[in-house]
């Protein structure tokens, strides 16, 4: 990926967009409506690609099927990081991923007092 | 190309008619009949069929097609238009709930009288139950079935007693489990078959065999599980 095939991609998705939120369901009907199912799909599968795309610019780094001609090299130290979209304010961001064991020790079976 | 819809929507149709849509097919290209329906889906949102894996595994878009039942993601065009034209109907004998889309109620009613899951009562072992290459063999032919339901609605024995025979998928899964090495429960089963219309309504007429997507033979099947009742009746 390069900066100006993102832009162009970008800009496809957001063409896109505009059409998606003037999709119209004609088919109002209760009987097995595939339209309605369909158009929620398209929503949604809409609104996963935006997030794909704007969250893999920021990611400036390449990891596995994330490819970047402008930063080829792996970087365990800024992006050992889940990314993170919120849409409502079209902001980016990121959390660090929790290595911490998930464990429970066992424990006596006992009264539950509270 | 002129493709023939069943229509039907019980909210606004007082009766199901057919609807004549001309179809552009694109050059040099067979088609899949699904192919062809989404085609037709995209001018016209309002047509109804199941369909989900496009590629045979998911047994969703059984339907008739020129008259031939089968699943619309594996039947290519060539195989089914006759003279330029194609039909589309539901599967045959089952109630429609709207357009291509059956109730597939009674057919999966027959499935759940036929305990289609292993019975083994005995403690079960560390890592898994066993079974010899040979004994596994023995269930080739019968574990494929993906109960898209095209063979026990070209079944003219399940369009009469969909209630009480089970139909050539049911008694596919039947002897699935019958012929398992693993199963303990022969004696139930069997005597859960043991009636003059779950099993003997069938007549052989092998419709089913005709017309199974995967291959399958439940006439076979049947066969066998008319052997192990006969057999136990003497």
């Amino acid at each position: 990926m390069t900066v100006r095939a993102w832009k162009k991609g970008l800009q496809k998705l957001e063409a896109i967009g505009e059409r998606v939120r003037n999709t119209k369901l004609t088919d109002t009907s209760n009987a097995f409506n595939t339209a309605r199912i369909e158009a929620l799909e398209l929503d949604n599968l809409f609104e996963v690609a935006l997030a794909t795309a704007i969250s893999a610019f920021e990611r400036k780094e390449s990891r596995g099927a994330h490819a970047r001609n402008d930063f080829t090299e792996r970087d365990d130290e800024n992006w050992l990081k889940h990314s993170m979209y919120f849409p409502l304010d079209k902001r980016v961001g990121k959390r660090d991923v929790n290595f911490a064991p998930k464990t429970v020790e066992t424990f006596q079976p006992k009264v539950r007092t509270y | 190309m002129l493709v023939s819809l069943y229509r039907y929507n019980p909210e606004t149709d007082s009766a199901p008619y057919m609807q004549d849509v001309e179809v552009d097919i694109p050059e040099g290209k067979d088609l899949m009949v699904l192919d062809v329906l989404n085609l037709i889906k995209e001018r016209d949102s309002s047509m109804a069929y199941r369909r989900s894996c496009r590629e045979g595994v998911c047994g969703s878009d059984g339907m008739n097609m020129n008259g031939t039942n089968g699943l619309a993601c594996i039947t290519p065009m060539s195989q089914v238009v006759k003279k330029n034209k194609l039909v589309l109907r539901p599967l045959p004998g089952l109630p429609v709930i709207r357009d291509l889309v059956v109730d597939m109620s009674l057919f999966y009613k027959q499935y759940e009288k036929v305990m289609p899951y292993l019975v083994n009562d005995t403690p079960a072992p560390a890592i898994e139950r066993l079974q010899t290459p040979e004994d596994r063999e023995k269930l080739d032919g019968l574990y494929e079935c993906i109960l898209c339901a095209c063979c026990s609605t070209a079944c003219p024995s399940f369009w009469w007693n969909p209630d009480k025979f089970i139909g050539p998928s049911g008694l596919l899964q039947a002897y699935r489990f019958l012929a398992d090495s693993r199963d303990t429960a022969q004696a139930e089963r069997l005597s859960n078959l043991d009636d003059p219309f779950s099993v003997f309504r069938c007549r052989g007429i092998m419709n089913c065999v005709s017309v199974c997507p995967k291959g399958l033979n439940p006439t076979k099947a049947i066969g066998h599980i008319r052997n192990l009742l006969l057999q136990r009746a003497t």
